[in-house]
C-alpha cells in the first residue's frame, strides 16, 4: 500500500489518538495564523486586547468551525457510503448541494431587494420569471418585516448572514425530501440515487434562472460554492457542534444496519433489519450532518469522500469504529486544509474549497489508478 | 492459534443449541418447521411460482434443483420472507409474516447469490454478521460471540483467514466465509442458495458432510443446488419446472430418477452404482451428461 500515513498498523484505539492529537494540534497553530502571515508565540502572552480578541474571537472560532464542519462531512460521508454501497457516494448524493445553493440565492436575493426597495437588476426577461421574482421579493420584505418586528436594530444586523445559513439548511434539507419523495422513499438504492441527480439538476436550473435574473449575485454566491470557514462564528460552532453529536449517536445506534447491507439489501433484511425504518432514520442523519455542514461553510468538496476512504483503508473494522474514525479524519482535513490555506496565502483568503477540491481530486485519480491495477 | 477441527463431530458435539431449543428438539415436533401452501409469485406480470405445496418436517435436507429460470431462487426468497408473494408460508407453525424481524432472522437463516460490497471487510467481520439478529439493540458493547464465530470459521476452514480482508480472497475462500457467516447464525431452518459454486472437490464433499451434521442437530436445509450429483446426497428433492412442481421425493427413489432425467430434456442420465463397492458415505447414484448426437 503506497499511503504515505506511517500509522497503517494501528488498530481503531492508535488511529483515533493520532487524528485526536494532529486535529488539536493544527487548531492550535491556527491561533497564530493570521492575515500577516504566521505570528509567534507572544500573540498568546500578548496583553493587548485586540489581539487576544483576534484571537479568541475570529481564528478560535474559525479552527474549531472548519474542524466541525469536515467531521460532519466525514460522518455524512460515511453514512453515504455505507447505505448506499458505494465506494464514491458522498454526502451530496441526495441533492443537498444543489437545494443549498439554492437557498443562499434564494435568501441573497432576498437581501438584495429589501435593502435596494426595488428591482435593482434589468428589465424582466419573461412573464413568469417576473412573477417569480416579484414572489421572492415580497416573501423577503415580508420575512424582514416580520424579524425586524421581533428583533432589536443590533440583531437586525445579523439577519442577513443568519438568513443565508437558515435557507442553505432549509434548501438542502428540502432537496433531500423531494428526492425521496421522487423515489418512493428509501428502499430503492437506485432509483434514489436517480433522484438525486434529477433533484440536483433540477434545483441547480432553477438557481441558474435567478443567477441570470440578478448577476450581481454571483460574487457571493461564488464564495458560498468554493466554501468558506472565515465566517464561522460561535453560534455556528455550537450549532455544529450539537448537530455532530446528535447524528453520531444516532449512527452509532444504527452501525449495525450498515454493517449488514454490505452484504446486500436482502442479506441484511433476512438478518432482521427492518430496512425500511432504520434507513430512513440514518438517511435523515446524513441529511441533517451535510445540511448543517452546508449551511455553515458552504460546499466544501471531497471532504466527505476521501475521510471515509482514508479510513478504511487505514484500519478494517466494522461501521461503529469507522463512522467515529471518519469524524475525526473529515475533521483533520478540512481544519489541516484550512491551516494549509492561511499559510499559502496569509493575505488573501483562499477558499477552502478550492484547496480541498485540488487535494481531493488528486487523490480520487490516485484512487482509480489503484483500482485499475 | 486454535487447530482445526479433523471432523464435522465437534461441531456436532460442541454446537449445543440453548436449553429450550434442545428440549425442542428431544421432543417429536409434531408439526413441520417450514411450510408454504399455495404459494405464488409474480415478477412482472409473469407468474414465477405457481401454487407450490411445501411441507417440510426438522431434520431434513431437502435440494431444489431445475433447469434454469425454474423459480428456484424465488422459492428459497419466498421461504425466506424476502419476495412479495400470495399464499401461505408458515415457520414453525406460525405464518412467516407474523414473526418479529428479529427473532425470525434467529430462527431462519438465508443466503443468497447477491452481489456484496464486501471487499474492505476481514472475513471475520463478515462471519459476525451471522450474529447480528442475536445483537441487543440497547447494547453499546460490540458483539462478542467469538464461539459461534469460531465454530463457524472452524467447520469452513476458515479461521486462519479471518483477518484477512475479504477483497484478497479467491472465490472460493470467499464462498466458505459466506457460509461460514449461515452457520454461525445456528438457526434451525437454513436456505441456502447456491452455496457451492466456488468451492473446489474436496470441499464439495466437505459439504455433504456439513449438511449431515446440520441435519443430524435438527436442522431444516433447503439448498438451491446446481450439480445434480451433490443434490443427489439430499434426503429429499424438489424438482421445478417454470415455476410449477415436476417431482418431489426421496432422492433414492427411481421415479425421481426418471423425472430429473425428463426435467432435464433426456440430457442427464441417472446411473445406479448400488453394485460396486462403494464407502458407506459415497453417494450411490451418479449423474452423467448425455450429448446429443451431431
Amino acid at each position: 500500500m503506497s499511503l504515505s500515513f506511517p500509522i497503517k498498523p494501528l488498530g481503531v484505539s492508535g488511529l483515533r489518538a493520532v487524528l485526536m492529537s494532529l486535529s488539536a494540534l493544527c487548531i492550535f497553530l491556527g491561533l497564530f495564523m493570521g492575515t500577516q502571515g504566521w505570528s509567534c508565540c507572544e500573540d498568546l502572552g500578548s496583553h493587548n486586547p485586540m489581539i487576544q480578541e483576534i484571537i479568541w474571537q475570529l481564528r478560535f472560532p474559525r479552527s474549531v468551525g472548519a474542524w466541525l464542519s469536515g467531521a460532519l462531512l466525514g460522518l455524512a460521508g460515511m453514512l453515504a457510503q455505507g447505505l448506499f454501497r458505494n465506494p464514491l457516494a458522498d454526502p451530496f448524493l441526495l441533492g443537498s448541494a444543489s437545494g443549498a445553493s439554492l437557498g443562499v440565492s434564494v435568501a441573497l436575493v432576498m437581501g438584495l431587494m429589501t435593502q435596494a426597495g426595488g428591482v435593482a437588476d434589468g428589465g424582466a426577461s419573461s412573464l413568469w420569471g417576473h412573477w417569480l421574482m416579484d414572489a421572492l421579493i415580497h416573501f423577503g420584505q415580508a420575512f424582514k418585516a416580520m424579524m425586524a418586528a421581533l428583533l432589536s436594530d443590533e440583531q437586525g444586523a445579523l439577519l442577513s448572514s443568519m438568513g443565508i445559513t437558515s435557507l442553505a439548511f432549509i434548501g438542502a434539507m428540502l432537496a433531500v425530501l423531494l428526492t425521496l419523495t421522487l423515489a418512493k422513499g428509501v428502499l430503492h438504492t437506485q432509483r434514489l440515487l436517480l433522484s438525486g441527480v434529477v433533484v440536483g439538476v433540477i434545483l441547480g436550473a432553477l438557481n441558474n434562472l435567478i443567477l441570470q435574473r440578478f448577476p450581481s449575485l454571483l460574487g457571493a454566491l461564488q464564495n458560498f460554492m468554493l466554501g468558506s470557514v472565515v465566517n464561522v462564528d460561535e453560534a455556528g460552532c455550537w450549532l455544529m457542534a450539537f448537530a455532530l453529536v446528535g447524528c453520531l449517536g444516532v449512527s452509532w445506534f444504527y452501525s449495525s444496519l450498515l454493517d449488514g447491507l454490505s452484504l446486500g439489501e436482502q442479506t441484511a433484511q433476512s438478518l432482521g433489519f427492518r430496512l425500511g425504518l432504520e434507513r430512513w432514520i440514518l438517511i435523515a442523519a446524513l441529511s441533517l450532518a451535510t445540511a448543517t455542514s452546508v449551511a455553515q461553510t458552504g460546499l466544501i468538496a471531497f471532504v466527505g469522500l476521501a475521510a471515509p476512504h482514508l479510513v478504511r483503508q487505514m484500519v478494517k473494522t466494522h461501521y461503529k469504529g469507522w463512522l467515529e474514525l471518519s469524524v475525526w479524519m473529515g475533521g483533520l482535513l478540512l481544519v489541516g486544509s484550512d491551516l494549509l490555506a492561511r499559510w499559502l496565502s496569509p493575505s488573501q483568503e483562499l477558499p477552502i474549497g478550492v484547496l480541498t477540491a485540488l487535494l481531493g481530486g488528486v487523490y480520487l485519480l490516485r484512487l482509480l489508478a489503484k483500482k485499475n491495477t | 492459534m486454535p487447530t482445526e477441527p479433523s471432523s464435522v463431530t465437534s461441531f456436532v458435539d460442541a454446537g449445543s443449541l440453548d436449553d429450550s431449543k434442545s428440549e425442542g428438539i428431544k421432543a417429536p415436533h409434531p408439526e413441520p418447521v417450514l411450510a408454504c401452501k399455495g404459494l405464488c409469485v409474480l415478477l412482472d406480470q409473469e407468474l414465477v411460482l405457481k401454487d407450490l405445496h411445501l411441507s417440510l418436517p426438522r431434520a431434513t435436507w431437502l435440494s431444489v434443483v431445475g433447469p434454469n429460470g425454474a423459480g428456484k431462487s424465488t422459492l428459497l426468497k419466498a421461504l425466506a420472507g424476502l419476495q412479495s408473494h400470495q399464499g401461505e408460508v408458515e415457520l414453525k407453525g406460525q405464518a412467516l409474516k407474523t414473526w418479529d424481524s428479529r427473532v425470525k432472522a434467529q430462527q431462519l437463516t438465508w443466503m443468497g447469490q447477491e452481489g456484496a460490497f464486501v471487499d474492505d471487510l476481514r472475513a471475520w467481520d463478515v462471519v459476525r454478521l451471522g450474529r447480528l439478529p442475536f445483537q441487543k439493540t440497547w447494547s453499546w458493547t460490540a458483539l462478542e460471540q467469538e464461539t459461534e464465530i469460531h465454530q463457524a470459521m472452524a467447520l469452513t476452514h476458515t479461521w486462519d483467514l479471518k483477518e484477512r480482508v475479504m477483497g484478497t480472497l479467491s472465490a472460493g475462500q470467499a464462498q466458505r466465509v459466506l457460509l461460514a457467516r449461515a452457520f454461525c447464525t445456528q438457526s434451525d431452518v437454513l436456505l441456502l442458495d447456491e452455496p457451492v459454486v466456488a468451492l473446489d472437490p474436496p470441499f464439495q464433499s466437505l459439504f455433504i458432510n456439513w449438511m449431515r451434521a446440520l441435519v443430524a442437530k435438527g436442522v431444516t436445509v433447503v439448498s438451491v443446488l446446481h450439480d445434480l450429483n451433490l443434490a443427489l446426497n439430499a434426503q429429499s428433492m424438489l424438482i421445478l419446472n417454470q415455476g410449477e412442481q415436476v417431482f418431489m421425493g426421496s432422492t433414492q427413489s427411481h421415479e425421481l430418477h426418471r423425472a430429473l432425467e425428463s426435467v432435464f430434456a433426456d440430457r442427464v442420465r441417472v446411473l445406479d452404482l448400488s453394485a460396486l463397492d462403494l464407502g458407506e458415505n459415497e453417494s450411490r447414484y451418479q449423474v452423467v451428461l448425455k450429448p446429443p448426437p451431431n
